[in-house]
């Protein structure tokens, strides 16, 4: 406690709160932005920091951090284009509260989620970092594997469209989720020769194409009496009903606590912590059959999740040294810049930064929360462009957003090709978000299981001899597989009754 | 059109790019359970793909007892279709064409193509808005934020 | 009035005309060329914030004080290096565009990639700037107080020793791989992506040691969670100087990744000469020369010889090592 009030008068010169600010604001408009995330403006920034005093920097760096976690949202609500890919579950339910004119109501439910899953996920990490640091280093390539097989069968349940077909949706994401150089063995693989797919199919332009480019694509479908006039909205509604704001306490609470835990598991947490949180709200709620169809629990859920993750994220940062996550890597380069070496002895040598840190995050959570608000109608306001003048600069976003990742063309093709792909796929009724989420969860699969196997030398025995592990995959089987083989015996013996 | 099902077509579709994919993985090694190599992970998820979508096919086709409408296709007949095909060729063009127009030129051509495509007032209005676009775009992204556009035979 | 205005622009002409002489008289005493006219690329091809990034920004930062203009860098990240490499090969050879380097682009590569888009050849190698030697660590919880006593068990109980990694086919593994076959030891390299990940299994206790670059396993080893067993350098290691090298222990190695900055081939030769001159100054440099002690780079200044030669040198041993890596 002590220390927090130290971190406090670190955080609250005016220098500091004026980086605060500057940090949760550009991580806002980077956010917003699609293609161009946090870990990318980071690096713009990086060279920029040499002149601030360490706890300056990095606390500029977590603002762009957590507030990108705020603004990733935005766009996925309005035009169903994730610029993050832990916004992609937030575009589902968003997209739909959008389109029956609840976008300020959807908006108002991320910004208020992302603040109260902030908050919480402070508190843990200032309590807690140590220990829970210790705790998760518990967690070796058997456990990843098991986590990584657990997300994958949670995806398959994630849209309502047939086990079957979700499943050949997974897969088509595991498949171009190994396209590259192989992580472990450094060979190229499925590049077909170019050299440009050898670092792999980059999330963000199959994201935009499958999303954003399809959807445009749906809209042109539209007869044109029909995409003239935009969705209306009234001041009046910018703020959630009193039935929304009451579905979204519980899948907020939840969400932050889910998405802390799974948070602090190396790769892409803050994306699975969306997916279980969304799909544990449709498991619990009394009406599953709204999801999908705007439900607010669908964005208050996962909004959540995704931002408590990011505060989970700076739990192996702060105490360990040790980065799980791209943002938090660029964290420990602004800190090297300035020739301080992270590690566990990061609060004993520099307790200015360590509690500055959590401290100005405390400060730059309330901060965004502030600026989020007021943005709100601004956002909205989107809607009321024409489509006709809306979709074409739609479209001239994500195509700088996807050239800019890398500065290649190559990613406008993935955006471009992906896009026609997800205009025929929505026809054909296949739903494009398990691919999106597998493609991200794809390395963390395969990598785990080879490193498994390697320290077993072959022995499935590994998944089952290590306790951790083992639990895990009980835990998977009576959540996930039970309950499939249950409705599928129910399903083949109904029949016959039918028949009778 | 109608005599097979959105889904079967997904799955042969998709199939197909299975077959393609574990063609092109043959020449990576498997390896051993305990010493797997680069194509040990890739093989057992493209026979687990295409085992899906040969399910898939089968059940839409062979045991698709109830008339087998598994997808939406017939009820979307009334949509329009030339313009999202333009729309579509105008996007593939524009990755092809960029390299060489340069970013200026590429982005001018392919917001005009969208602005008349989604029926934006006319002509010169459309011209106006898609040059000034790419104007603002080319200043914010190339000159701010440091993003190396193509500058094409120009440059 | 206008007389004055007459004065004024034939004074102004006649300004123009001295100075216009003396840039003349003086240009063919020495060819000094104008380079750099503008500013100068340096390719990092990782992305930013890894320690081959740090470098470069520190050697930009140094330069820019000798330099007329500026050095800027740019991250070209993809295919650990080979694409900014490749890239590297096609452009003009005018000193505007260089690279950060490292050696594994030509020891080690060449033998793993089918068709690798470049060669040595290609490129002009300006000057040597850093090595990250291997350090093998084990936990500081296992009874393994020494090298010896670590192989001492492996070959007493018939172990086979798992070593975590930051990739297969990379230095790290290579390296232990190299030492642990000298030692006439079965090991198990056991890959993960990036040295943090390598170092996170070993204090969980999932592999028995690891591979890693000093820089990564510095704070856990002042910790007291991790200890060092051996350094793949020549040299101690300045930040460690109780941990010998695995050359002092008996085993000939001599592996790190070295870190230079190389240009396509066939740079004019007062640009090279320029070019070399400005990034000796940064070796010199007191200080980028205290910086890299507090990132824990080990500076090893080579000449374009010594790079070349070094290439050869290490080479043979890798194809050989890649060859040798179990593929069935």
């Amino acid at each position: 406690m002590e220390g927090l009030l130290y971190g406090l008068s670190v955080a609250i010169t005016p220098t500091n709160l004026l980086f605060c600010f500057l940090g949760a604001f550009l991580g806002t408009l980077v956010g917003v932005l699609p293609g161009i995330g946090p870990v990318g403006s980071m690096a713009l920034l990086l060279g920029a920091t040499y002149g601030l005093p360490p706890e300056t920097a990095l606390i500029m760096f977590a603002g762009i951090y957590y507030g990108s976690m705020y603004g990733g949202s935005t766009t996925s609500i309005l035009v169903n284009i994730p610029g993050e890919a832990s916004s992609v579950v937030t575009a589902i339910d968003g997209y739909q509260m959008a389109r029956k004119g609840r976008a300020g109501s959807a908006l108002c439910i991320a910004a208020v989620g992302s603040f109260v899953a902030g908050t919480v996920g402070l508190v843990i990490l200032s309590f807690l970092a140590p220990k829970l640091a210790e705790a998760a280093l518990k967690f070796g390539p058997p456990e990843y594997f098991a986590i990584a097989v657990f997300g994958l069968l949670v995806l398959s349940q994630l849209s309502g469209q047939g086990l079957l077909k979700s499943f050949i949706m997974v897969g088509v994401g595991l498949l171009l989720g190994t396209v590259g150089l192989d992580d472990i063995s450094g060979q190229a693989r499925f590049t077909f020769g170019s050299v440009d797919l050898q670092k792999g199919i980059d999330f963000v332009p199959v994201a935009m194409g499958l999303f954003g480019i399809a959807e445009v694509l749906d809209i042109a479908a539209e007869k044109v009496a029909n995409n003239q006039e935009a969705i209306k909205v009234k001041l009046r509604e910018l703020l959630p009903n009193r039935e929304e704001a009451k579905k979204s306490v519980g899948p907020t609470l939840r969400g932050s606590v889910l998405g802390f835990l799974v948070g602090l598991i190396p790769g892409p947490a803050a994306v699975i912590s969306t997916f279980l949180s969304y799909t544990l709200e449709r498991k619990i709620s009394k009406s599953p059959q709204d999801f999908g169809n705007g439900a607010p629990e669908g964005v208050a859920g996962p909004e959540s999740a995704n931002n408590s993750a990011a505060i989970g994220a700076f739990v192996p940062v702060l105490s360990l040294g040790i980065p799980f996550a791209p943002p938090t890597a660029l964290l420990l380069s602004a800190m090297m810049i300035h020739g301080i070496t992270p590690g566990p002895l990061l609060i004993q040598e520099h307790p200015e930064i360590f509690w500055g840190l959590i401290a100005s995050m405390y400060i730059g959570n309330a901060m965004l929360l502030l600026l989020n608000l007021p943005m709100v109608g601004l956002f909205v306001r989107v809607l009321s462009v024409p489509s006709n003048l809306l979709m074409p600069v739609i479209i001239l976003l994500c195509i700088i957003g996807a050239f800019a990742i890398n500065n290649a063309v190559t990613d406008i093709w993935i955006m471009t090709i992906f896009g026609v792909a997800g205009f025929i796929m929505r026809r054909w009724g296949f739903s494009p978000a398990p691919l999106v989420l597998a493609l991200v969860i794809g390395p963390m699969l395969e990598n785990s299981l080879m490193q498994s196997l390697m320290m077993s030398q072959g022995s499935l025995s590994i998944f089952y001899t290590q306790p951790l592990s083992r639990a895990l995959f009980i835990l998977t089987i009576i959540v996930i597989v039970a309950p499939v083989l249950y409705r599928l015996v129910k399903r083949l013996s109904s029949p016959k009754q039918n028949a009778v | 059109m109608s005599k097979i099902s959105a889904n079967a077509k997904g799955a042969l579709l998709i199939g197909i790019l299975a077959i393609v994919y574990l063609i092109d993985g043959r020449e990576l090694s498997f390896g051993s359970a305990g010493m797997p190599g680069e194509g040990f992970v890739p093989a057992l998820m493209g026979f687990g793909l295409l085992l899906c979508c040969l399910l898939l096919f089968l059940k839409e086709t062979i045991f698709a007892g109830k008339g087998g409408n598994g997808g939406m296709a017939e009820e979307e007949e009334e949509k329009d279709t030339r313009r999202p095909l333009l729309l579509m060729v105008v996007l593939l063009l524009y990755p092809l064409l960029l390299p060489y127009l340069g970013f200026m030129l590429a982005t001018i051509g392919l917001l005009l193509g969208c602005f008349r495509i989604f029926a934006f007032r006319n002509w010169l209005w459309s011209a106006g808005a898609a040059v000034v676009f790419t104007l603002i775009t080319y200043v914010v992204f190339e000159k701010w934020l440091d993003v190396l556009f193509p500058k094409g035979f120009w440059g | 009035m206008r007389k004055n205005v007459v004065i004024g622009l034939i004074l102004v002409f006649a300004a123009a005309a001295v100075l216009a002489g003396c840039g003349q008289s003086s240009t063919p005493a020495a060819p000094q060329s104008k380079y750099p006219e503008k500013e100068i690329t340096l390719i990092c091809p990782w992305p930013p914030g890894g320690s081959s990034d740090l470098l470069t920004r520190a050697i930009a930062q140094s330069a820019n004080k000798h330099l007329g203009k500026p050095l800027v860098v740019v991250n070209r990240d993809g295919a650990n290096g080979m694409v900014a490499t490749t890239e590297l090969a096609k452009t003009k050879p005018d000193g505007y565009t260089i690279s950060l380097g490292v050696s594994g682009l030509f020891t080690n590569q060449p033998h793993i990639q089918k068709n690798l888009g470049y060669k040595q050849d290609d490129f002009d190698f300006l000057i040597g700037f850093t090595n990250e030697p291997i350090l093998l660590t084990v936990n500081a919880d296992s009874p393994y107080k020494t090298l010896e006593d670590l192989i001492a068990a492996a070959k007493e109980k018939n172990m086979t020793i798992k070593f975590g990694n930051s990739g297969m086919g990379g230095f790290p593994q290579l390296c232990l791989t190299h030492l642990f076959t000298m030692a006439g030891v079965k090991s198990q390299p056991v890959p993960f992506k990036g040295g943090a990940p390598t170092l996170a299994a070993l204090l969980g206790g999932h592999v028995d040691a690891a591979a890693s670059h000093p820089g990564e396993a510095i704070p856990h080893i002042k910790a007291g969670k991790l200890r060092p067993l051996a350094i793949s350098s020549l040299t101690r290691f300045v930040a460690l100087p109780d941990v010998p090298t695995m050359k002092e222990k008996g085993y000939n190695i001599d592996m790190g990744v070295k870190k230079y900055i190389f240009a396509p081939k066939g740079l004019p030769n007062d640009v090279r000469a320029k070019l070399i001159d400005v990034l000796k100054k940064v070796h010199e440099d007191p200080e980028f020369k205290k910086y890299m002690q507090d990132i824990n780079l080990m500076i090893e200044p080579m000449d374009s010889k010594q790079i070349v030669d070094y290439f050869n040198e290490q080479s043979p041993i890798m194809k050989k090592l890649l060859d040798n890596m179990p593929k069935n």
